[in-house]
């Protein structure tokens, strides 16, 4: 079965249960985390809600646009995703190290090791999103806008994140190089230029290998959209690139680190377990300073959690906006497997490397660690691969 | 599906709010006060470590 296209359903009327739905549970997750956890994490949720509904409305997903370019060498996602990271490491780069202008202290970057951990992670996600039917946030803002399967692989996400974090000791004691931060050996500027010729490279090729694939290519075509509406979408994709680095900057400001997704899949597996009766604080990952911390506290306490909330209702807001809420078909065996083994490895993957597509390349290349554009290249080499396992399922 | 689809997204939204009652917030890592003491350092949920001593 081919996958859902959201550009391709035709627009209908506003759902409005499923906007008054989606906007009640804003209001009372809104007055929970100002009322009882702290303003800060209010703002994270609103950004998280700002995220939701610029993944959904842009169809900014990595998996697809990756499958695209291998397949077609159709490069018009992945040139959006090259802008996006530039965009973001011309901001964040300025940013890193300096005080924020919401709160007395320090925005940090995503800054983590090089090791066998990453390579291994990284590629067992590259190749598992390609199953699973979506990345990160990808899986976030489909389960958040209707789509059965990607709820499927959400679950199972979780349970991966889970079982990663039961390894988690095995694959820290591989072999590994200390975090590289070019930030930290270079100056800004150069920093700056040494990632922006990186990403142009890469542009340039992507571009090359389009044009040679189909004798065409369209710079033009992630700008364009013929039916476009702020509101009710879709957006091109060039408006996805600039609102999510928009919103991402807001929530290093805010919250003091990059965006970041999946840790909090971990924890809400590790909450259940401990629910169930495993005894998860015993864990070498959940006695790290900061997962002991989030598994003693309410889930609400955690930012990654409440961003999560927040895309998922945005997306769920932006669905309903633009009458595009997935059809609630049902979905076959085969694609429930797909969900499962892809659901699975790519919670597991994102353990070992750090985080995902967000976490890791993302906020990994936009901080200036070398660990992200590793992710990069082992993702996509699994990416590579796992278009070719995907066909038994699709 | 639909009415499956909200009512799984409803539990988990009912749970998460549940726990939140159920446990409080003992410790918020958004509170990360520069130069505070060592229990407030903690502020990166890339889930190895805290902002200042950033550990992995």
């Amino acid at each position: 079965m081919a996958e859902l296209n959201l550009r391709d359903i035709p627009r209908i009327a506003i759902d409005k249960p499923v906007l008054t739905y989606g906007i009640i549970f804003s209001i009372l997750f809104s007055y929970i985390l100002y009322s009882g956890v702290g303003d800060r994490h209010l703002y994270v949720f609103l950004i998280g809600l700002g995220l939701g509904i610029s993944l959904f409305q842009a169809a900014f997903g990595f998996t697809g646009g990756w499958r695209n370019f291998i397949e077609k060498r159709d490069s018009k996602s992945l040139r959006a995703q090259i802008i996006m990271l530039a965009l973001a490491v011309l901001i964040f780069s300025f940013f890193i190290n300096s005080k924020s202008f919401f709160y007395d202290g320090t925005m940090i970057g995503a800054i983590a090791p090089v090791g066998v951990s990453v390579l291994v992670g990284s590629f067992i996600f590259g190749f598992a999103m390609q199953l699973g039917g979506g990345c990160g946030s990808g899986t976030l803002f489909t389960a958040g806008s209707g789509n059965i399967k990607m709820v499927i692989t959400l679950i199972f996400f979780i349970i991966g994140s889970l079982i990663g974090s039961y390894h988690f000791e095995f694959w820290a004691n591989l072999p590994s190089f200390k975090p590289v931060s070019l930030l930290n050996i270079f100056s800004k500027i150069n920093t700056i230029l040494i990632q922006l010729s990186a990403l142009g490279l890469i542009y340039y090729l992507i571009s090359k290998m389009e044009f040679n694939r189909n004798n065409k290519i369209n710079h033009n075509d992630i700008i364009s959209n013929p039916s476009h509406s702020l509101i009710r979408g879709p957006w091109p994709l060039l408006w996805g690139s600039i609102s999510l680095v928009f919103f991402s900057f807001l929530m290093l400001q805010v919250a003091g680190h990059p965006w970041s997704v999946t840790f909090a899949f971990g924890l809400w597996g590790a909450k259940i377990a401990s629910f169930l009766g495993v005894e998860v604080s015993s864990w070498t990952y959940w006695q790290l300073e900061y997962p002991s911390t989030a598994l003693e506290n309410s889930v609400l306490a955690d930012p990654t959690t409440v961003s999560n909330i927040g895309i998922i209702l945005g997306a769920l807001i932006g669905s309903a906006l633009s009458g595009k809420i997935t059809k609630f078909t049902s979905v076959n065996k085969k694609l429930v497997l797909a969900a499962v083994i892809g659901g699975l490895f790519m919670g597991y993957g994102a353990r070992l490397a750090f985080g995902c597509n967000i976490g890791a390349l993302f906020g990994g290349i936009a901080s200036g660690s070398l660990h992200g554009w590793v992710w990069f290249l082992f993702a996509f080499l699994g990416s590579i691969v796992g278009v070719k396992f995907r066909k038994y399922f699709y | 599906m639909k009415k499956i689809y909200f009512i799984v997204v409803t539990l988990f939204f009912a749970i998460l709010i549940l726990e939140h009652d159920n446990m409080g917030v003992a410790y918020n890592p958004l509170f990360h006060i520069e130069g505070g003491d060592s229990d407030n350092a903690i502020s990166m949920p890339c889930g190895l470590g805290g902002s200042h001593n950033h550990k992995h």
